[in-house]
């Protein structure tokens, strides 16, 4: 019994050293990738960019003034994502492993030839993942873009993904809302945009100092239904579009009123669509957005914790927030014509019988269709003044 | 060699979630669209009652397994014809979930390494399990395993419910229509169906009374818990996408991420997967031999057990493409026949004649009845 015991036992201890399996790749041989940049090469070849990490160079503690690069970019031509995968592979001395892979950048000239018959790597493969955040690179190339960095993050392809998710958009969630998008008959797909910028505003603005080039983000891209790039909207209008989307996490309307201006920080943003179908198959929408927030900012000598005042000022905020999102929805009716803010969606999912003779011919629909909007916003917090200090009593009284 | 009612109720648990998770919800949402919880309820229903007839047959011979009541009720020769038809199920079926799981596991997993391997550590385990445990063995098994994969399913549940959107499984019904629902819930009652194993387990049972009842309770709750997952996946990705992806309920799982703090968990659902493959294994297994034995009257059923690992491993290492084998085994043989005969029509069959057989024999003689 005791020897077949201790045998038993020995058996069981001799796992814990021979265990081990095929796949098993050490760090040292991975080259981390984090972000993909892709770009029209020759002819119908593609051109991909990639940004990886130098492991000795993330592990230093003592940055400060030490300027070493934490990263380097590589890129290669090829025919589609594998193909030039194999091509770039020369370049590299470790496996590309693209399980951190975080961010990937689209050149402008490669969104507007179209996106349709390329991207079927990024989901297929185990190691990516669709969460991913995805960028059009407005006015440049995808590989420029890998080439800046950026001084507050080592890895400053990161730099877009986290401004991205400061200014409550998509974030990581991007490219899947892409994919859905591309996939439905009433949306049409749109991609956030970055473009190349100073750092400083004014007479710095000019000087070809390269440390000085960053990342912004910059709107949004607008595809058609055969996923080729058409336009941007600027960063006011693309939060727009995420909050009629019902996804934007963050807003700041900033309203002028009476002998100065007050602004709301817009924490809980939803918004509802109700479409209606008159009699002559004419469609009209009506859009009710809702937020409430804080009033961080108020120049005027109204007084918030009144509650006539703070209603002005709510009123007054929603007034100006409709005109915006009013004149938002109308440019884009006007100039593209394309349904990017998902009113067909909304209409599929709620009158799916109408949908089937409507879908046909949507976007010329959703052009004509006649959108209103409804905004109710809600001040929860006012902050530790009342009017502002800056101004006199006698200016109040008034 | 005996099993409990709790532990009859686990195997079952632990037999259906793991594969219907893997291979159902794929082929339902494709048929069925964002529609594709109503064809698992739909299949839930059918499936229920597959399992109620399947137990009251065993109950009438309550002593015996399928291979022996098959033959009592409608004859040697026919029975056996019938013990037959199920042997090839059980035989196949052991193949192919062993393919599945080298597919599965190196497309997700570990990509280089070869098939063989991952298949016969597998084949090894579920051999030892059977020859030192029995059924008895495979219960205790399930115990342990049954409470990990609901714990597991739920914490999934948990993290994912952030990333739901409900504006995704409408509309409800117009975009699908009543045949694609139908459709779309073949697939996971052709897997729900495979409850009919209880025909060989009821007969080892301490109180074969109990196993309907459990049966039930275990194929209510596993198909629960898929459908609750294929919720998950159409509310995260929507029906056009979630309907081109092999496997959704993986894919959410993957793509869950808290606070950039708890990120790719999929390892916990190829465990859960893992757990259960292991467990169906077993019980096929374990079916496959004991039933080969008590056909050719061998009586000692470990004896069996080369021969039917050897023929597992064989019919594993046939097919060329992993996906195209599985996917013509689903589609020309399981779902076309299969399902019918083996989990519908025989059980039907026996029950019928086996009733009016016993009702008959009562009024002659009560001794007859076994």
């Amino acid at each position: 019994m005791s020897s077949k015991c201790i045998f038993s036992y020995v058996l069981c201890l001799s796992l814990l050293f021979t265990s081990g399996c095929w796949d098993r790749k050490e760090l040292s041989d991975l080259a981390l990738w984090l972000a993909t940049g892709w770009d029209v090469g020759e002819e119908d070849n593609i051109q991909v960019t990639g940004q990886i990490i130098i492991p000795s160079s993330m592990q230093s503690q003592n940055g400060g003034g030490n300027m070493g690069k934490e990263f380097f970019t590589v890129s290669a031509k090829g025919g589609n994502l594998q193909d030039t995968m194999q091509n770039l592979q020369v370049k590299l001395s470790r496996q590309a492993f693209f399980g951190q892979r975080r961010v990937v950048y689209f050149g402008e000239e490669f969104a507007k030839l179209g996106l349709k018959d390329k991207l079927d790597a990024n989901t297929r493969q185990h190691d990516v993942s669709i969460r991913t955040d995805i960028f059009v690179v407005k006015g440049g190339t995808g590989k420029e873009v890998l080439n800046l960095s950026y001084p507050l993050e080592k890895p400053p392809a990161v730099a877009a993904l986290k401004e991205h998710k400061e200014l409550g958009g998509r974030g990581d969630t991007a490219f899947l809302y892409f994919l859905i998008a591309a996939n439905s008959e009433g949306i049409r797909p749109t991609i956030p945009a970055v473009e190349i910028g100073k750092s400083q505003n004014g007479e710095n603005e000019n000087k070809e100092d390269p440390s000085n080039s960053i990342i912004r983000v910059a709107g949004v891209a607008i595809f058609d239904h055969e996923l080729k790039m058409v336009g941007y909207l600027n960063n006011q209008e693309n939060k727009h579009l995420l909050w009629i989307l019902g996804i934007l996490k963050n807003l700041t309307v900033t309203a002028p009123i009476k002998d100065g201006n007050t602004s709301i920080l817009l924490k809980r943003l939803d918004s509802k669509i109700i479409p209606k179908i008159t009699k002559n198959n004419q469609i009209k929408f009506t859009v009710e957005l809702t937020g409430e927030g804080d009033l961080l900012e108020n120049n005027t000598v109204l007084d918030p914790a009144k509650p006539e005042d703070l209603k002005l000022i709510e009123n007054n905020s929603e007034k100006v927030a409709k005109k915006q999102v009013l004149q938002t929805i109308k440019k884009v009716q006007k100039e593209y014509g394309l349904d990017i803010f998902g009113f067909g969606e909304v209409v599929h999912k709620k009158k799916p019988q109408q949908w089937k003779s409507l879908k046909t011919n949507w976007d010329n629909t959703f052009a004509e269709a006649d959108i209103s909007v409804k905004v109710n916003l809600k001040i929860k917090q006012i902050g530790f003044t009342r009017s502002t200090l800056l101004k006199k009593e006698s200016e109040i009284i008034k | 060699m005996r099993i409990s009612g709790i532990q009859l109720f686990w195997i079952l648990f632990t037999f259906n979630t793991g594969n219907m998770l893997l291979i159902t919800v794929g082929p339902a949402i494709l048929e069925a669209k964002q529609d594709a919880w109503i064809s698992f309820i739909i299949a839930t229903i059918l499936g229920s009652i597959i399992v109620f007839v399947a137990a009251k047959v065993s109950l009438l011979y309550p002593k015996h397994s399928l291979i022996e009541f098959s033959q009592l009720i409608l004859g040697k020769w026919l029975g056996s014809l019938i013990g037959i038809i199920y042997l090839v199920q059980w035989f196949t079926v052991i193949g192919n979930i062993l393919i599945e799981l080298g597919d599965f596991t190196i497309t997700v997993l570990l990509s280089r390494t070869p098939n063989w391997a991952l298949i016969l550590t597998m084949l090894l385990l579920v051999v030892y399990g059977t020859y030192v445990g029995g059924i008895e063995g495979i219960g205790r098994c399930s115990e342990v395993f049954g409470p990990i994969i609901i714990l597991m399913l739920v914490l999934i549940f948990i993290f994912i419910i952030s990333d739901l959107d409900v504006r995704n499984i409408l509309p409800v019904f117009s975009d699908s229509g009543l045949l694609p629902i139908m459709k779309g819930s073949l697939t996971p009652l052709s897997l729900l169906g495979e409850s009919v194993v209880i025909t060989m387990l009821i007969s080892l049972m301490d109180e074969p009374k109990q196993g309907q009842g459990r049966a039930l309770l275990a194929l209510v709750m596993s198909s629960f818990l898929v459908s609750a997952a294929t919720v998950c996946a159409l509310m995260v990705f929507g029906p056009n996408v979630t309907a081109k992806m092999r496997f959704p309920a993986f894919d959410f799982i993957r793509y869950i991420s808290i606070m950039d703090f708890i990120q790719n968990i999929e390892i916990i659902a190829v465990l859960v997967w893992i757990l259960s493959v292991f467990i169906k294994l077993s019980v096929y297994f374990f079916s496959a031999c004991y039933g080969t034995a008590q056909l050719l009257k061998v009586k000692e059923w470990r004896k069996l057990i080369w021969l039917v690992a050897v023929t597992s491993f064989i019919l594993s290492q046939i097919g060329e493409n992993p996906t195209i084998t599985v996917s013509n085994y689903i589609h020309k043989y399981w779902i076309p026949y299969a399902l019918p005969i083996n989990m519908i029509g025989i059980p039907l069959l026996l029950w019928i004649v086996g009733s009016i057989r016993k009702r008959n024999g009562r009024k002659k003689s009560p001794d007859l009845s076994l």
